[in-house]
């Protein structure tokens, strides 16, 4: 139902949604760390997207991508020239989201002063409405290919990007949960653009590529890297942290625990505390 | 002075003979000559009716990882909660070479790399290279006792804010797998287990699935001592060992944000736990 010529009509008119929003700057969508050109023509350009709600980014979110880099480094198909973390909006209503536009900037400190190939894209946390997955992708899709152009491979041509969601176990075995992911939106994600998954050490991802239907029809375009390092630093512990007053220190990147203190996220809310 | 001179020496709680082992040391690369750091130690106390304490970490460090430097923080949370102490600083000492276990790079390194970690992230820790300057393994017992001499005896204490100089008490910072190797026969004398854990005392954090508590009923000088061993949890699973982070060094992977940058640069630069060239 959702082909990928209706979404991109319907993405065209969703951009007249970026009304109400307290970001400093203007939407711009992001360029700065894309190369111009392939290093490898031989090999299909490749950019990662990882959607979730980072609050906040923690080391965890970090190494996924390094993970990824290591794998598709290994790898003779694809060339990874980008990473992308869209975080989702505050239309999400889900416990925890500080609010989007500090979400967006605690994303950028993190990777600004750490990383020199991924970018933070807040067009997702810009809308008023949740938007889902399918529709992300398709939104970089549009940005990257559409409005980009691609990339330039060396004999001048200029090759389509190809865009994949890079995700944790826990957002692959929501797939499981009936109700929550539309047929179409599985198959339009895992078939049309793919899936780079992230596992747990302990976990069975491919036993439950074996038992779901999508998933395992579009095997071919699933990547899975086992986490070799237990780092289970997880936002929603880093948050309960902040709110007992413990430190979050090395777990996250300093500019970001400063960016969380310089504006109260996360404290108890004060008819909560217990006084001293 | 040779180990079997110390292995009497720590029957009884006296360091008479300070263990400076300065004789022992061989030419390991030091650049400087050692001082023993004092740079975060305050000069008085914040709350004279709390027992003035500080921390110390001994281990390989090879290399070190935010899991090291979680460690403090976790018990830093876990004294700011309570009354009776007063956490002053924390140190980092790493085992010397002569320790021989697989995957050590050389002593200096470690150092270095240990310094460059807590140097750029922050304002308690110090490392101390008194440990691995040495010519052969100290044990911890004596590596405590070494850093009671420095900071009691050369050091005088601290001064509490009414002017009297007041004893730090010391303690062993650990990890569980430490712990549990108290329980393996014949690695650690009991005469230690007692100077370790009763005369000093131990912090001990628990990975979350081991059960310490449990392993404390079961071993007799622990249980002794009980009351000296603080067990922390760790609520938040971050294990970054040292060997896994040496392995993705050794198969080309990144080990970016499980140890500090200039850890990483350091790393890479001096080309230490690369793969030796005739292994493939």
């Amino acid at each position: 139902m959702s082909s990928p010529n209706l979404i991109k009509s319907i993405l065209k008119s969703k951009n007249v949604n970026i009304t109400k929003s307290n970001f400093d700057e203007d939407y711009a969508f992001p360029r700065h760390h894309l190369p111009k050109i392939l290093k490898d023509d031989n090999k299909t350009p490749l950019v990662l997207v990882a959607c979730g709600s980072y609050s906040p980014i923690t080391y965890l979110h970090l190494r996924m991508f390094e993970m990824a880099q290591d794998h598709f480094k290994e790898k003779e198909e694809f060339e990874l020239i980008a990473g992308y973390y869209s975080p989702v909006s505050d239309g999400y209503g889900k416990e925890g989201l500080a609010e989007a536009k500090h979400r967006v900037k605690i994303c950028q400190l993190a990777v600004e002063s750490t990383s020199d190939w991924l970018m933070v894209d807040s067009w997702e946390s810009r809308q008023e409405q949740y938007q889902r997955t399918a529709v992300v992708l398709d939104h970089f899709d549009h940005e990257l290919n559409d409005i980009g152009g691609g990339i330039k491979t060396s004999t001048g041509e200029r090759k389509k990007i190809k865009i994949m969601l890079l995700a944790g176990g826990d957002l692959i075995a929501s797939f499981g949960h009936p109700g929550v992911w539309s047929p179409e939106d599985l198959h339009h994600i895992v078939g049309h653009y793919g899936c780079v998954i992230i596992e747990r050490t302990g976990t069975d991802v491919y036993g439950f590529l074996l038992s779901h239907d999508v998933l395992y029809e579009h095997r071919m375009n699933i990547s899975v890297i086992k986490q070799l390092i237990h780092n289970d630093i997880s936002s929603t512990k880093v948050r309960l942290f902040v709110k007992r007053n413990m430190s979050i220190k090395y777990l996250l990147p300093n500019p970001v625990i400063d960016y969380i203190y310089e504006h109260g996220l996360y404290k108890a809310k004060p008819d909560t505390t217990y006084s001293t | 002075m040779s180990t079997q001179q110390l292995n009497d020496s720590t029957k009884t709680k006296t360091t008479s003979d300070p263990p400076s082992g300065l004789v022992d040391s061989v030419d390991n690369g030091f650049e400087n000559e050692y001082v023993f750091p004092r740079h975060y130690l305050p000069d008085t106390m914040k709350d004279d009716s709390k027992t003035p304490l500080v921390l110390v970490a001994c281990g390989s460090f090879s290399p070190i990882t935010y899991l090291h430097l979680r460690m403090f923080e976790m018990a830093q949370d876990h004294f700011k909660e309570r009354n009776e102490y007063e956490l002053l600083a924390g140190y980092y000492s790493p085992v010397s070479d002569a320790y021989m276990k697989e995957g050590l790079a050389k002593a200096k390194h470690r150092v270095k790399m240990c310094t460059l970690a807590v140097n750029s992230t922050s304002d308690w820790l110090m490392v101390d290279s008194w440990e691995p300057r040495q010519g052969s393994y100290q044990r911890t017992a004596v590596v405590l006792d070494h850093f009671d001499h420095e900071l009691n005896i050369a050091g005088g204490g601290i001064r509490t804010k009414s002017g009297e100089q007041r004893k730090i008490k010391i303690m062993l910072l650990a990890g569980g797998d430490l712990i549990a190797s108290f329980g393996h026969p014949g690695v650690w004398a009991p005469k230690d287990l007692h100077h370790i854990v009763g005369h000093y005392g131990c912090v001990i954090i628990e990975r979350t699935g081991t059960d310490v508590y449990g392993f404390l009923l079961s071993h007799d000088i622990l249980y002794q001592h009980r009351m000296n061993v603080t067990v922390i949890k760790q609520l938040i699973h971050n294990d970054i060992s040292s060997t896994k982070v040496r392995l993705f060094i050794k198969r080309d992977m990144s080990i970016k944000y499980l140890s500090p940058n200039p850890v990483i640069d350091y790393i890479h630069q001096y080309g230490l736990y690369k793969a030796k060239p005739d292994s493939y």
